[in-house]
């Protein structure tokens, strides 16, 4: 992380929004990452919703 | 590049070391992937589930208080009955129908219902629609097959272990269980008559049976989305129930 901090351009403001941002983008593609993964654990019980609606 | 030529530069031993770390690292990373994995689906999701339920219960009051209720069709289930009343010469005919109530078809991803099954302890607010957003919120009513306390087959879809887990226990189901569901039209009360294991490409469990029949489906096993689990009740009790029972003794005066 202090490496990181180091490499990034600006002054600590900018450093510290950038971190923060780089944060949040992250949770946010984790929390796609686990809502696909989820569909294998636990699809809500529908039944192949596809063939049904065609 | 600049990693590679300074691993070049490094002696055996500090390679082997190096190795072991970065190795280190790639397996703690992936365990604090797996954890946080589990600790969202199996405790944030629900903690959302729970929320979504209770802020359901005012929109579900009002639809009881507004929803309009209508006679769709009667069946006559006693003939015409000639009766001489005794002091005078006046006759009466009598003719009891049978009537199918209908509640008007709810918004999709709407409360309309609550649905509970004793033996499980089971109680949620059921909503309109299987889509993945209304899902989340509870168990959810296929559009395309009647609503609960219809003749038909009325088929509700819920999550087993993620989003409140309100089919967590419907493997402990057994046959002659009573599920109560409420709705605008009223209460309707099911028991349950089968119960099997189907591949999530069997759909022939929505198609339509005679009576009303309640399917219940949801993921199985536990933790797995491979096979559906499917509860099948049949209609003992409720607005409709003398319609119904109407409808196959017709059924069965028609065929003999």
């Amino acid at each position: 992380m202090r490496r990181l901090y180091r490499a990034l351009p600006g002054p600590p403001v900018v450093k510290v929004a950038v971190i923060v941002l780089i944060v949040l983008v992250v949770l946010v593609l984790l929390g796609l990452l686990f809502e696909w993964a989820g569909q294998f654990l636990d699809t809500g019980g529908t039944l192949a919703l596809l063939s049904l609606q065609t | 590049m600049v990693f590679r030529r300074r691993f070049d530069t490094l002696s055996a031993p500090m390679k082997v070391r190096r190795s072991l770390r970065v190795a280190g690292w790639v397996m703690v990373t992936v365990g604090a992937l797996l954890v946080a994995f589990f600790a969202y689906q199996l405790v944030f999701t629900n903690v959302l589930g729970a929320r979504s339920q209770r802020a359901a219960e005012p929109a579900l009051e009002e639809r009881y208080a507004t929803a309009e209720i209508e006679v769709a069709d009667t069946i006559p289930i006693t003939p015409p009955t000639t009766t001489t009343i005794p002091e005078g010469t006046t006759t009466t005919t009598q003719v009891v129908d049978a009537a199918r109530y209908t509640e008007p078809t709810p918004d999709m991803g709407t409360p309309f219902g609550e649905i509970a099954i004793p033996s499980i302890g089971l109680d949620k607010v059921l909503f309109e629609g299987v889509d993945v957003p209304t899902l989340k919120k509870g168990p959810g009513h296929m559009p395309w097959t009647p609503l609960p306390g219809q003749p038909g087959n009325a088929v509700v879809s819920g999550h087993r272990t993620t989003y409140g887990a309100p089919f967590f226990d419907l493997d402990k189901v057994e046959n002659g269980d009573e599920i109560v569901v409420t709705t605008a039209l009223g209460t309707s009360v099911y028991a349950v008559r089968r119960t099997i294991i189907v591949a999530p490409t069997d759909v022939w469990v929505t198609e339509e049976m005679q009576g009303a029949w309640l399917t219940l489906t949801t993921c199985n096993p536990k933790y797995s989305a491979r096979q559906r689990l499917i509860v099948q009740a049949e209609l003992v009790e409720g607005p409709n129930y003398l319609y119904v029972e109407a409808e196959r003794q017709r059924g069965l005066r028609e065929a003999s």
